[in-house]
């Protein structure tokens, strides 16, 4: 199969950048999405040009590394699928297909298609923890989770933080994920004690970090490639009302950060 | 006090307070839309709903209400808008289409020209801004004739159809409101989509079609056969502007 891919090429977070055509031939059907882009920096580097920055860790669909807006679509046009897992018989033959980083002022650019995602961990940091005492591995069913709760958690749990909801979002909001990492702990016992700190301080730390505000378009869930349900946010929503009402004092007036250029 | 206010100072806590006001204006909706409904009944019986309304002791307490709340959930959502643009100032080539981005951007657009109807509409047809003597005609009991002054007012094409217009704004507004405040509340969950979904539906058309059909009555004449006596100044006189 023959492509040209429309990527985009910054040369450091400062520096302004712009799409760059790379014509590509010889790709087979089942060739993955980064395999091409690996094809296309090994011509590059063979003509002693700068090769395409991406990142490219696991490639098992499961590190969320990768993290790629394709024709407009976070991790391409297949649902539930990571840029890794994503194969070029989505595609048809001669295709132009446009290759861009994640776009959200909280996520800024570093170099071509890889964005700083510091601004998710500084939330996790802030909260997204339960504080246990490491050691032994706990005996199996000595604290009792029902099936149906388990399942929930799981769901939410399975978010691999990387950030296609925010760069689907028409706001860039990172409501789905700070709901998906309060959401999977406030399901189970271990997430009880710290509870209500927790989802106070998360969305605190997403309002500091400039992400947009939720206003309900579900682009997020569409883009999840881990079919994150939309219903998270609505629980997020609740456990921050409860919280924000019954439990501990906020920590301070959140402040939005606003990003200077 | 001061924990309520850091409540309602985080983005949740906006949107919330978003979407309570967004329920009383969604009422109120609702409310006038039946209350205006009353016209299919007869010149009585619309007449002696807006006496009710007007000689209430709670009717400046409603309007002062009104007011205060149309400025919150105005103010709130154009802040929360504007923080949503600052949040990705670069946009993606490959991006949306215009249509896309108008689509993303209802709320805001259909709210602002939503909010400049409601300030015509309150000057044209409650406070009679550019009003002739028809505005103020008082009914057989005494009771002012709204319905003449509905019916002169949309024999005039270009006003009945800017008010169709604002209420399929309105439309295209509620459809998002209904299922969004849902969400916004927390109450929303996967096994309740279909029923918000519906419910969003049906007070949409209701309200759309409720308030739609008047304007459209009057302009294809059904109702007009009812105003015995009036002279229509649209028809006989200078046009009602």
């Amino acid at each position: 199969m023959k492509f040209i891919l429309s990527v985009w090429r910054q040369p450091s977070a400062t520096a302004t950048g712009r799409l760059v055509d790379y014509p590509i031939d010889g790709i087979g059907a089942d060739d993955s999405f980064l395999e091409v882009i690996d094809a296309i920096n090994e011509n590059l580097m063979a003509q002693q040009q700068e090769p395409i920055a991406y990142e490219m860790d696991c490639r098992e669909g499961i590190c969320g590394s990768c993290s790629l807006m394709i024709n407009g679509s976070a991790h391409g046009p297949q649902r539930a699928t990571t840029t890794c897992q994503l194969y070029m018989r989505e595609f048809s033959d001669g295709e132009t297909i446009t290759v861009e980083p994640w776009r959200a002022d909280a996520l800024p650019v570093i170099k071509d298609l890889i964005v700083d995602r510091s601004a998710m961990d500084r939330i996790m940091q802030s909260a997204g923890y339960i504080s246990v005492h490491t050691g032994e591995a706990p005996d199996a069913n000595e604290i009792l989770v029902s099936k149906h709760r388990a399942d929930r958690a799981f769901e939410a749990a399975s978010c691999i933080g990387c950030g296609a909801c925010i760069a689907a979002c028409p706001n860039a909001s990172a409501m789905l994920f700070v709901a998906a990492k309060v959401v999977q702990l406030a399901l189970l016992p271990q997430g009880q004690p710290e509870r209500c700190h927790r989802v106070i301080s998360m969305v605190e730390a997403m309002d500091r970090e400039g992400f947009g505000n939720c206003s309900n378009h579900y682009e997020c869930a569409e883009a999840c490639p881990k079919s994150i349900p939309l219903s998270v946010i609505a629980h997020l929503n609740r456990e921050f009302l409860q919280a924000g009402l019954f439990g501990r004092e906020f920590s301070a007036a959140a402040h939005r950060v606003v990003h200077e250029e | 006090m001061n924990r309520l206010l850091n409540l309602l100072n985080t983005s949740i806590g906006r949107k919330l307070v978003v979407a309570i006001s967004g329920i009383f204006l969604l009422l109120f909706v609702i409310g006038h839309a039946l209350g205006n409904l009353t016209i299919y009944i007869g010149p009585s019986a619309l007449n002696s709903y807006a006496h009710w309304l007007q000689q209430s002791p709670m009717l400046w307490l409603v309007r002062l209400g009104m007011l205060a709340i149309v400025t919150l959930h105005l103010w709130l959502g154009i802040k929360v808008s504007l923080e949503n643009r600052s949040a990705r100032r670069i946009a993606y080539q490959a991006g949306s289409s215009l249509w896309q981005r108008l689509f993303e951007q209802r709320m805001l657009i259909s709210g602002l020209i939503i909010f400049i109807f409601i300030v015509a509409h309150v000057a044209h047809l409650t406070l009679g801004a550019a009003a002739d003597a028809t505005f103020y005609r008082v009914d057989e009991r005494g009771f002012v004739d709204v319905y003449a002054r509905l019916v002169t007012a949309f024999q005039t094409p270009t006003i009945a159809w800017s008010y169709i217009t604002a209420m399929l704004l309105v439309g295209i507004h509620l459809k998002h409101s209904v299922r969004a405040l849902f969400q916004t509340m927390g109450f929303f969950h996967d096994n309740y989509f279909s029923l918000f979904e519906g419910l969003s539906w049906l007070i949409v058309l209701f309200v759309v079609i409720g308030l739609c059909s008047i304007p459209l009555a009057i302009q294809f004449g059904w109702l007009n056969h009812a105003v015995a006596g009036l002279s229509i100044p649209s028809l006989t006189g200078p046009r009602f502007a």
